[in-house]
């Protein structure tokens, strides 16, 4: 039997169907071990809604993808070793998986690090640049999601070689954090929101590669090269969207997708209630 | 500004961007949406409008004209730094738009 969306301890459907006698491991109980482990936080109230079904799926997407759990406030390194279906149904495997993890007492988080401008050559925070991530994160540091890290250290290789500087503006940003006092409505999806992306000048010299540069096509042709080997390590360059945005690099995820949906409810969980986030050396 | 719902990835720099830059500035600026009206006052100082624009204006100082969408908090920091009389640096030199003719009355 599954546990699975509309189930209702209340009303004796489990498993999508009536049934005289309880399971072992009813709504509530599932809702309890989501709880436990910082996926859930509405009501347990024994019914399987769509906030259960996206709490157990990202439970599920944990267990294939996630780099770290916490463990009594700490990090700790996690290894995805099953390889669970991500259906949003409570079947035997998947509870078995949550009875591990509430027996080890992990707690899910996201995949953010920190990453010190101290240990990279050519690449700084601009003056603009916003620090976030509370006092868990040192002057000089910005937050990037674990799995763009490599495209931290693959922009600072390029730019040593070419001689720039990449002056960072902005990487993650907080959701929902614009709209107090927002003059126009913030987006929903941004790379920005899951630490995937990066919005900086590549500093030439006295040139910036302004925006305005890129538009008057008089950026310098060291910008044009590190472009061009930033594509060809497989990154997106914003002046290549439809409509240009100079600024931007990320390592995409695609913002229809769940993986997307679950990066964002980790990683910015790690923010706002605080967890731990790993200083992370960039090669 | 107008045609501010442009490219969903672009929108979320800009978006971003000027709502930060609104947010600790409250009290100094206000923001408003360009309509026809204005379009023609500007284009009447021969101004050539692009379909994304930003103007800033300040009494007695003067006018900037950012053409396209405006993705670097820099390019306000420099109008906010010419207007507030802090001195104009190096980098806010490299960001501050266009001076237009156009004025506040």
């Amino acid at each position: 039997m599954e546990l699975q969306r509309g189930d209702n301890d209340n009303a004796a459907i489990w498993g999508g169907t009536s049934a005289v006698r309880a399971p072992e491991f009813t709504v509530m109980a599932l809702q309890s071990r989501l709880h436990s482990i910082g996926l859930y936080s509405d009501s347990l109230d024994g019914i399987f809604g769509p906030n259960t079904e996206k709490a157990l799926k990202i439970f599920q997407w944990c267990l294939k993808h996630a780099v770290y759990v916490m463990k009594e406030d700490m990090l700790a390194d996690y290894s995805p070793s099953v390889d669970t279906e991500l259906n949003g149904r409570c079947g035997s495997s998947t509870r078995s998986m949550l009875e591990t993890w509430f027996e080890n007492q992990y707690i899910s988080t996201g995949d953010l690090v920190r990453v010190s401008t101290a240990e990279l050559s050519n690449i700084q925070l601009s003056p603009m640049f916003a620090q976030i991530g509370g006092p868990v994160v040192d002057r000089g540091e910005f937050l990037i999601a674990r799995a763009a890290a490599p495209m931290i250290g693959h922009m600072n290789a390029f730019a040593s070689e070419l001689d720039l500087v990449v002056s960072i503006n902005q990487s993650l940003r907080i959701l929902g954090s614009e709209v107090r006092g927002a003059v126009v409505k913030p987006a929903t999806r941004s790379q920005h929101y899951i630490g995937h992306a990066v919005d900086c000048n590549l500093v030439d010299g006295d040139n910036w590669n302004t925006t305005s540069d890129f538009r008057n096509k008089t950026q310098t042709a060291n910008a044009d090269r590190f472009i061009l080997a930033m594509r060809n390590a497989g990154y997106r360059w914003g002046g290549d969207f439809s409509r240009t945005d100079p600024p931007h690099f990320d390592s995409q995820i695609d913002a229809q997708s769940f993986d997307y949906d679950a990066k964002v409810f980790l990683n910015q969980k790690q923010i706002s209630a605080g967890e731990p986030i790993e200083k992370l050396p960039v090669q | 500004m107008k045609n501010y719902l442009f490219n969903r990835r672009l929108y979320a720099d800009w978006a971003a961007g000027l709502n930060q830059f609104y947010a600790t500035h409250r009290g100094h600026y206000r923001v408003y949406a360009a309509n026809q009206a204005f379009n023609s006052e500007l284009t009447k100082s021969k101004i050539k409008l692009k379909n994304s624009y930003t103007v800033f204006m300040k009494r007695g100082s003067p006018s900037y004209y950012y053409e396209g969408v405006i993705l670097e908090k820099a390019v306000y920091t420099a109008v906010d730094n010419h207007y507030s009389g802090k001195p104009v640096s190096t980098l806010d030199r490299a960001f501050l738009p266009e001076v237009i003719s156009f004025k506040l009355d």
